[in-house]
């Protein structure tokens, strides 16, 4: 800790006390040699301008923007693994368009041990009250003139309390609670729709749809509700619907009832995950479409409530041109343009 | 409303003065008034730091937290000890009747520069740490 303070206090004290020092003197200099005062207001703004400039350069690398993820979704819909899995694509490379690199000794255990259960085909389990947490990550966007470096946070809830913020006939709202404060004062929101428990019968398909349908508008308006006195801003942030375990949508392909619920069993809600396979792209696309036309009230409505929507389907299993299902696409969705 | 609020007073006698003076820029605004109202605005975003309590904590955070709070904490005194040279200097040049004195207008410079530094700082931390202005 005394080290980061050290970093801070000389990069805040000193930088600012030696430049607002040396343009004192500069402009010291030219008041004795200048002789009219135009010359010496020219001079004033050149100096003032220089000043803003290189310090905003230098504090705007310490100081990152804050940006907060809000997932939001069912117990065991697979959200801590999307997380996990998106700084898996990041350590990889394989999300191109920025650097994300993970921040704090907690973020960084979580991540690699995370990580390494994934790899060794074990899936991470339901993330338990207790375990309420931002997963912390530098994200370095390129910008002009400046980089600009955001401080990401994506927070991990207890699928249980992401209901209590759904469904107020569940339980009443927990308004008082961290988690929904966190939520309501986020700047990007990720709904999750667990496509394992959408295949797993077709008898229970429109129930599950339905159910979804008003847990994930309910949510959106008392994340409105909460933030009225923003509600143009907020309209804005990105809002992304998030079909997870994608890579289930191709069980369904040539196989009986009985098969795919067991498959779905074993590989969407078991002890153990999938193998790390490609997946062909375009039967995928085809069984989306169908998806989508059944979730297309509450897509149609949130076209219409916000100017960042997105749908995307992702899979932390799939493989499509050796990126994962969608995790690309989900991060270019969230982070601010 | 972090930045606004402590900066009113300067800004505020500034226009008055602009008005009074038929829009003469020259004298208008207070290099004291400015090192004090910023002064203030550090010691806000200081205190802002300090009281801030993370929704979702992670053990990280509080060391993050308490170095700019000490660097905005040591930008409030550079800044009282800038208002405290200014009026001692003034008045000196006032008792011995001095126009132009070029210690005053040195330190005056400094303000304003370090000023502006300092008001950048505190939009940028405001926005890094999503501190809320509390009336």
């Amino acid at each position: 800790m005394s080290s980061k303070l050290g970093t801070h206090v000389s990069q805040m004290v000193v930088v600012a006390t030696a430049v607002a020092v040396m343009a004192t003197i500069l402009l010291t200099f030219f008041r004795i040699e200048s002789t009219t005062p135009t010359t010496l207001t020219i001079i004033n703004l050149i100096v003032l301008g220089a000043v803003v400039l290189l310090t905003t350069a230098i504090f705007m690398r310490q100081t990152p923007i804050s940006y907060r993820v809000a997932i939001v979704g069912f117990p065991s819909s697979g959200k801590t693994t999307l997380i996990v899995s998106l700084f898996g694509e990041a350590f990889d490379r394989r999300i191109s368009s920025f650097r994300m690199i993970p921040k704090g000794a907690t973020t960084i255990d979580r991540i690699n041990s995370g990580l390494a259960r994934l790899q060794m085909g074990r899936a991470l389990g339901p993330t338990q009250d207790q375990d309420l947490f931002a997963f912390r990550a530098d994200v370095r966007i390129t910008r002009f003139p400046l980089p600009v470096i955001y401080k990401v946070e994506f927070g991990d809830f207890a699928g249980s309390a992401s209901q209590l913020f759904s469904q107020e006939d569940v339980m009443p709202l927990p308004h008082g609670s961290d988690f929904f404060k966190w939520i309501a004062d986020s700047d990007a929101i990720v709904l999750v729709v667990d496509l394992g428990r959408y295949l797993m019968s077709l008898e229970t398909r429109k129930q599950y749809v339905v159910k979804m349908t008003t847990a994930l508008r309910a949510t959106w308006q008392h994340f409105l509700d909460v933030n009225e006195d923003r509600r143009g801003r907020v309209r804005r942030h990105p809002l992304v619907l998030a079909f997870t375990k994608a890579d289930l949508l191709e069980i369904v392909k040539d196989e009986d009832p009985a098969s795919v619920q067991s498959k779905i069993t074993k590989w969407g809600f078991g002890v153990e995950v999938p193998k790390v396979h490609e997946v062909d792209s375009q039967y995928l696309s085809k069984e989306g479409v169908s998806v989508m036309n059944d979730f297309s009230e509450l897509i149609r409505y949130f076209e219409g409530e916000s100017g960042r929507f997105k749908v995307v389907f992702t899979s932390s299993f799939a493989l499509s041109n050796e990126k994962r299902l969608g995790l690309d696409e989900l991060m270019a969705a969230l982070l601010p343009k | 409303m972090h930045v606004i609020l402590p900066t009113l007073p300067f800004t505020l006698s500034g226009f008055i003065r602009l008005v009074i003076t038929s829009w003469q820029l020259s004298g208008a605004f207070s290099a004291s008034e400015l090192s004090i109202c910023v002064a203030l605005l550090a010691l806000f975003v200081n205190q802002s730091l300090v009281q801030h309590t993370e929704l979702l904590e992670n053990d990280d955070k509080r060391a993050d937290i308490a170095a700019p709070a000490a660097g905005f904490l040591v930008l409030a005194i550079i800044l009282l000890i800038s208002f405290a040279l200014i009026v001692t200097l003034e008045s000196i040049s006032n008792v011995y009747k001095l126009d132009t004195f070029g210690p005053t207008q040195s330190v005056d410079d400094f303000v304003y520069l370090f000023s502006v530094i300092v008001v950048g700082c505190a939009i940028l931390v405001q926005r890094s740490y999503r501190l809320k202005a509390r009336l």
